[in-house]
C-alpha cells in the first residue's frame, strides 16, 4: 500500500501557532499550509496512508470521511507534485501514541487542507544597512 | 499566515537548514573590507564561538544585517560597523544567525585566516575605541564648558 512521508532531504519547517511555513531546499520556493494542512503535515513525519490521514481528519473534525477524503487527496497530490512529500511503498507506520484520532476532543471549523504557495527566495542578501 | 511573515520564517529556514551559506553583500556600511556585491559565506556556529572582532548576521525584522562585534555580554552583543563609527545596535543572542568567514570579490577570496581579515578586524575595533574615547572627551569638554 502507498504511503507519503515528509521529503526529509528536500524541505524544512517550521509551525507557529499552529501553521506551516515550508521552505524547499532545492528550489528555494516557500510555502504556507492552513491548520488542518499542518497537522496533516506533521502526522507524515512517519509515511501515512492516504486512507490513514482522511480517518484521522475525518475524526478530528467530526466529519464523515467521504465528505473529506476529496480535500486529502488533493492536498497530497499537491504537496507531492511540488516534492514536498514522497510516496513510499510498504505498510504504514504503526500508530504512535498521540496519533490515533483525538475523538475525545474534536474540532469545529474544518477548513479544508490548503498549500498555498508564497514564492521563491532569491539569494540571500545581507545587508548592513 | 501572512506573506511578510511566511518569508521571514522561510528566511530563517534558509539560514538554519545549512550550516554554510553562500550570500551577496549589500551596501557601504563595512567598507573596506565587505563592498556592494561582495559574496560571503556565512557560517552557523555556537555563540560560545563568537569572539570580539568577528562579523555576524543578525535579523532584524525581515533583514539580516552584518556588523562587527565590539563587546560581548552574557546574552547580547554591540554591534558596529566600519564604516559607520558613531552607530551602535545591541542585540539580543537568539537574533544572531551565524558568522561571515569569508568573501569572495572579483574572483579572489578573503578569509578569517588571513592577515587582510585580522588586520580589518583589528582597524574596526581601533575606530571604535577611538570613536568613544572621542565621545567621551566631547562630553567632558562640554559637561567642563571647555571651547
Amino acid at each position: 500500500m502507498q504511503a507519503y512521508v515528509v521529503n526529509r532531504d528536500k524541505v524544512t519547517a517550521q509551525v507557529i501557532d499552529d501553521e506551516a511555513v515550508i521552505l524547499h531546499a532545492d528550489t528555494s520556493e516557500y510555502f504556507g499550509l492552513n491548520q488542518s494542512a499542518t497537522w496533516l503535515w506533521m502526522r507524515m513525519d512517519t509515511p501515512r496512508t492516504a486512507a490513514e490521514l482522511i480517518a484521522a481528519i475525518a475524526a478530528r473534525y467530526r466529519h464523515a470521511a467521504a465528505d473529506v477524503g476529496q480535500d486529502v487527496e488533493d492536498f497530497l497530490s499537491r504537496l507531492t507534485q511540488a516534492t514536498l512529500i514522497v510516496p513510499v511503498e510498504g505498510a504504514a507506520s504503526p500508530a504512535e501514541p498521540g496519533d490515533a484520532p483525538d475523538e475525545s476532543h474534536p474540532r469545529d471549523g474544518y477548513e479544508p487542507p490548503q498549500l498555498v504557495k508564497f514564492g521563491h527566495l532569491e539569494t540571500l542578501i545581507l545587508s548592513g544597512e | 499566515m501572512k506573506p511578510d511573515r511566511a518569508r521571514r520564517i522561510a528566511r530563517e529556514l534558509q539560514l538554519g537548514r545549512s550550516q554554510q551559506m553562500d550570500v551577496r553583500f549589500h551596501g557601504e556600511s563595512m567598507r573596506p573590507l565587505l563592498r556592494d556585491g561582495d559574496r560571503v559565506i556565512v557560517e552557523s556556529v555556537s555563540w560560545e564561538q563568537i569572539r570580539v572582532g568577528d562579523l555576524v548576521t543578525y535579523r532584524f525584522e525581515d533583514k539580516f544585517p552584518t556588523r562587527r562585534v565590539v563587546r560581548k555580554r552574557a546574552d547580547s552583543l554591540l554591534l558596529f560597523c566600519d564604516n559607520w563609527p558613531e552607530l551602535r545596535w545591541n542585540v539580543a543572542r537568539e537574533d544572531v544567525l551565524g558568522r561571515a568567514t569569508a568573501r569572495e570579490r572579483d574572483g579572489v577570496r578573503l578569509g578569517r585566516e588571513d592577515a587582510e581579515w585580522s588586520a580589518a578586524a583589528a582597524r574596526g575595533l581601533a575606530i571604535f575605541h577611538w570613536s568613544r574615547a572621542r565621545h567621551a572627551v566631547r562630553r567632558l569638554r562640554a559637561l567642563l564648558r571647555w571651547p
